[in-house]
């Protein structure tokens, strides 16, 4: 019985041994997938999308412009995805807004080279058509289509900060290919920038007109392609009147003749004018200023007639996918965490027309209240920026109390007799390039030899009355406004505050809209001379925004440009608009920009405003070789077929 | 023998599906449509197909001998361990437009390699019985294939060069001097850093090795090395005549070399107190002289005056000592009594030893145990000697053991 067992047990242990043996022991990662997966259905199709998609170069809110200043370079770049530092915006490095760059520190960019998401796009060009079979109709014509779209994306935040950049079409593979095979060098900008446009006019032709929010469609592509034409052809036009001159200007890796300029702004006319009917503005309320707030928190709605492109947010299943804008740009009294940092300057808010705080005899005007200042202000300049005494409408505080007041003071004049202007310089600033020179603090001459009371502290007194306001101005710390101002775009009134904290909003990112759309072809219309098509589209825009209707000669550059940087604001348009207009150098040389500071006197219980110095009193200087950002000193290491370094670097 | 190394999968191609974005968070990857997350698959992109497992060839020659009948034996032994395939990437030289970056090959290799002999004699004169036995080590590393960047210059190679060389060589200067006199550092030539303006007597000052009138990083050379010592050593003496029997156990190391840390470097470091061996320093003779006053009068000491910066010693001859020691590790002296004698009172057997752990250390350290003297350049706590820790206790012991 013994024995028979002890057979019985080796038989079992045989068999088993054999079955095991069968078994591969060369098991695949069940997290890994293959091409056959990827490429052979469209859910794969989707995932291959969804991380090129991702990767796009949308400067969205989390869109961080440089290394420099304290943003560290995991927060640079695009889709930084652990940053909330929003401040660190375009707009408060050039001018729109002041905040916490010590100055113009975006200049050098941070050596974006998206070559590895543009390979993932090559890839899907060539591999998509082996499984074609799996497709009905011309789906997969339209899936290239989108692909054309995407490359053209990347090449496009290549060229806008590098100019002339090596084009690359096809899948390159190592070892198959050598290292010189591989180096290859620049192309000239304006071949890259055709280069856009022809893609771009593929992807139209391709792609459906499928509404998928957050997926580009043909009429992405005609946005897209409306914005890139405008870009080169102004950059052909004013770059070659301002350049520095080098080796990869005399070369045309960077720059482009004048003579090409006209062909760029017709291709972006035509861009334009094809999603005319297709698209209008967001004109969901009678009541304008509240229609221009809405607009901005409207993008998830696929009936949003304006919206052409959106970048979505996950609000549940990430904590940091969501995005801060909302509390990185509201002083703490209205949130329930994170603390803003940069702030609207007056002299942004001027662009909408030059504030009357003065007396004609240079007096600063007596106010009632905080609030007699934002009256009667463009809607759409009131739906942008918050202005002192303006009320927080629609959120819901903590505290029942907290009446949503934008609280703003830099101080209490126990009393104030003088002009406004002699108050705020010892000598008077004539433009932000010819900045005049601010007057210290200690040094004010219009309190009659009274104290000037100023405070860090919102709780700080004066005969009963808090010195600065619950938002007001700091004597030392930035996380209340500096310049009397706060961002209201994009800023969601309906989340109520205790929701309100960093990485808790989802408020989607609309990257194209018409209205961008219709100042594109309003000034690439004014710089060839068809004002009146001009004034068709800059009508739309001001009569929606509430402004006065523009006639044919308001028809200027000037004028479009102007109108651009009211409606784009804080969009991340800005720094990019005046680098291609090529006036960045002459408007930000020395510059200084302005707050509007309210103060309250004691003797006469008025408020005065005074335009100051915003009291980081920063200092913006572009040098002329920002115009274009320095090739990656790392990648020339990698392959000296990029040479020459762009000029000035 | 083989060994398994580099990322798990590293040689299949594909896509990582469903993934999150580790520079950032490790935030999900992917984008929203329609208010929906779509999971995003990321190329896992150039893969190493042929990655494998990396080879160790172990080779050893040894000798081992009895002669004199018994008296003497021992064994020589040479071993070499040479590891190929160690896994590296290399270097970025694929232009970034290409969008590929190079996987894991198998590259680099290395080897260990040394010797050890063991001798022990034993003999036995009328009733003196004794043996002395001693054994000697020696091993070192050195990499063989290192893939790095390419040299911009010679110098970079000599200095950063990893080929075929040593491990764990322990770059520095050489400690020339203290400075006794104001006269002297005017006179002095070469600048130890600002123009010597900072220098007060009593300074140390430093060997200009490779003669450009500045010391800096330039002068660094091979001094010392670091991690575990290049010889281990220990000697062993047991005697015995009648009931008395000694138990000697010396050990050793050479080729070992620490840094004093904190502390102990310095004095008032992280601004607080200082070891009294400090106050062996340079001073003036009133404590509110100008030290930069050439008429000031100094009192000479060990150490440099207060204020001086010791970092600019490490990694110096001055600040790198030998960390070789001795040890007399145990010794231990007893006494057995005859049986018969313990037969009449009942006990089967009776020893009684008196011995001591640690009696003796001879080594040129001081304060620390040269056994794991703590700090190493590199600052790095995974290097053999590196880290805080307490010295070995000396112990005595006084005993007997009884079998009834």
């Amino acid at each position: 019985m013994k024995k028979l067992s002890k057979l019985f047990i080796a038989v079992i242990m045989g068999v088993l041994a054999f079955f095991t043996s069968c078994q591969k022991l060369d098991i695949k990662p069940v997290n890994q997938l293959s091409d056959d997966q990827i490429f052979g259905n469209e859910s794969g199709i989707n995932a291959y999308l969804a991380n090129v998609y991702r990767n796009l170069p949308i400067e969205d809110f989390r869109y961080g412009p440089a290394t420099a200043d304290g943003l560290e370079p995991s927060e640079t770049g695009f889709n930084p995805k652990h940053s909330w530092k929003h401040f660190y915006h375009s707009g408060a490095a050039t001018g729109e807004m002041v905040g916490p760059w010590g100055g113009l520190s975006i200049g050098g960019g941070f050596g974006y080279w998206p070559y590895v998401d543009i390979r993932a796009v090559n890839y899907f060009l060539e591999t998509l058509p082996n499984y074609s079979a799996n497709y009905t109709g011309n789906r997969v014509d339209e899936l290239l289509g989108e692909a054309h779209f995407l490359r053209a994306f990347y090449y496009f935040g290549l060229a806008k900060r590098y100019g002339g950049i090596p084009i690359v079409k096809t899948v390159q593979n190592y070892p198959q290919q050598s290292i010189e095979e591989l180096s290859v060098p620049r192309n000239t900008e304006e071949d890259v920038w055709n280069f856009i446009g022809d893609e771009l006019d593929q992807a139209y032709n391709m792609m459906p007109e499928t509404k998928v929010s957050g997926r580009a469609n043909r009429f992405t592509a005609l946005a897209l392609k409306s914005r890139a034409m405008l870009y080169a052809g102004t950059i052909a036009k004013y770059g070659s009147l301002n350049f520095v001159e080098g080796d990869a200007h005399a070369q045309g890796f960077v720059g482009i003749s004048a003579d090409k300029a006209e062909g760029f702004f017709a291709k972006s006319i035509d861009a334009s004018k094809k999603l005319e009917g297709k698209f209008s503005l967001y004109e969901a309320s009678a009541d304008l200023e509240q229609n221009y707030v809405d607009l901005f928190l409207d993008g998830n709605n696929k009936n949003n007639p304006e919206i052409i492109f959106v970048k979505g947010y996950n609000p549940v299943l990430d904590v940091q996918s969501p995005h801060s804008w909302d509390a990185t740009f509201s002083p703490r009294y209205f949130t329930g965490g994170g603390d803003p940092r940069s702030y609207p300057t007056l002299d942004f808010v001027e662009r909408f027309g030059v504030l009357d705080v003065t007396n004609a005899d240079g007096t600063p005007r007596r106010y009632n209240n905080l609030s007699e200042v934002g009256q009667g202000r463009e809607a759409r300049l009131k739906a942008t920026v918050f202005f002192p005494g303006d009320v927080f409408k629609g959120r819901a505080f903590d505290d029942p109390s907290n009446t949503g007041v934008f609280d703003i003071r830099r101080g209490i004049y126990p009393s104030f007799t003088g002009k406004a202007v002699d108050e705020a310089y010892l000598t008077a600033p004539v433009s932000p390039s010819d900045p005049g020179t601010a007057r210290p603090m200690d040094q004010r001459i219009g309190n009659n030899g009274q104290h000037l009371q100023l405070a860090d502290d919102i709780n700080s007194k004066y005969e009963g009355r808090t010195i600065i306001g619950v938002t007001g101005i700091r004597t030392g710390a930035d996380n209340m406004t500096r310049t009397g101002f706060y961002v209201r775009k994009y800023i969601n009134y309906k989340t109520p505050q205790k929701q309100v904290d960093l990485f808790t909003s989802s408020t989607p990112w609309i990257e194209f809209r018409y209205a961008e759309t219709l100042l594109n072809r309003a000034e690439a219309d004014i710089e060839t001379g068809q004002l009146d098509d001009a004034l068709v589209c800059l009508r739309q825009i001001r009569r929606r925004a509430g402004a006065t209707e523009p006639t044919l000669a308001d028809m200027t550059v000037e004028f479009v440009r102007n109108e651009r940087s009211k409606e784009l604001a804080f969009e991340n348009h800005y720094w990019w608009d005046i680098k291609r207009w090529r006036v960045a150098d002459s408007w930000l040389n020395n510059a200084h920009f302005r707050g509007l500071m309210p103060y309250y006197v004691l003797s006469e219980a008025k408020y005065i405003f005074i335009k100051e110095r915003e009291t980081f009193d920063r200092n913006y200087n572009f040098e002329k070789k920002f115009y274009y950002e320095p090739i990656p000193q790392g990648e020339i290491n990698k392959n000296s077929n990029l040479a020459p370094q762009n000029p000035g670097y | 023998m083989g060994y398994d190394g580099g990322t798990a999968f590293q040689y299949l191609p594909g896509y990582i599906y469903p993934t999150v974005d580790a520079a950032n968070g490790n935030v999900t990857v992917g984008t929203i449509w329609d208010g929906r997350l779509i999971n995003g698959a990321v190329t896992r992109g150039l893969v190493n197909e042929d990655l494998t497992w990396y080879t160790s060839i172990t080779k050893n020659i040894g000798v081992d001998f009895n002669i004199l009948r018994n008296k003497l034996e021992g064994s020589i032994d040479f071993f070499r361990r040479d590891q190929n395939g160690l896994v590296a990437k290399r270097l970025g030289q694929i232009p970034g437009t290409a969008g590929i970056s190079f996987p894991d090959e198998n590259l680099n290799s290395d080897r260990s390699q040394g010797w050890e002999i063991n001798l022990l004699h034993r003999d036995r004169i009328s009733k003196f019985a004794y043996s002395v036995g001693g054994n000697f080590s020696y091993a070192r590393m050195m990499n063989r294939t290192v893939v790095q960047a390419p040299f911009g210059n010679a110098y970079d190679q000599w200095r950063n060069g990893q080929t075929d060389r040593y491990k764990n060589i322990w770059w520095g200067v050489d400690y020339a001097g203290q400075f006794t006199s104001y006269d002297q550092i005017y006179k002095y030539e070469v600048n130890s850093g600002g123009g010597n303006n900072n220098v007060v007597p009593g300074d140390y000052y430093f060997e200009d090795w490779n003669e450009d009138g500045v010391i800096n990083g330039d002068d660094y050379h091979p001094i010392a090395v670091y991690d575990l010592p290049l010889i281990n050593f220990g000697f062993n003496i047991s005697a015995s005549y009648k009931g008395i029997d000694l138990n000697i156990l010396f050990a050793g190391a050479a080729g070992a070399y620490t840094q004093y840390a904190e502390q102990y470097a310095e004095p008032l470091m992280y601004g607080r107190s200082a070891l009294t061996k400090f106050l062996d320093s340079w001073h003036t003779v009133n404590p509110d002289d100008n030290v930069f006053d050439p008429n000031t009068q100094w009192v000479q000491g060990k150490y440099p005056a207060m204020g001086y910066n010791y970092g600019n010693i490490n990694n110096s001859t001055k600040a790198v000592l030998d960390a070789s020691y001795v040890r007399l590790k145990t010794v231990e002296l007893g006494y057995t009594f005859s049986p018969d004698l313990l037969r009449k009172v009942g006990v089967k057997s009776f020893r009684m030893y008196v011995n001591s752990y640690n009696l003796l250390t001879f080594t040129k350290l001081e304060g620390v145990d040269p056994e794991h003297p703590g700090q190493i350049p590199t600052g790095d706590f995974q290097y053999g000697l590196g880290g805080y820790k307490y010295p070995l206790n000396r112990t005595f012991n006084l005993g007997a053991s009884i079998t009834f």
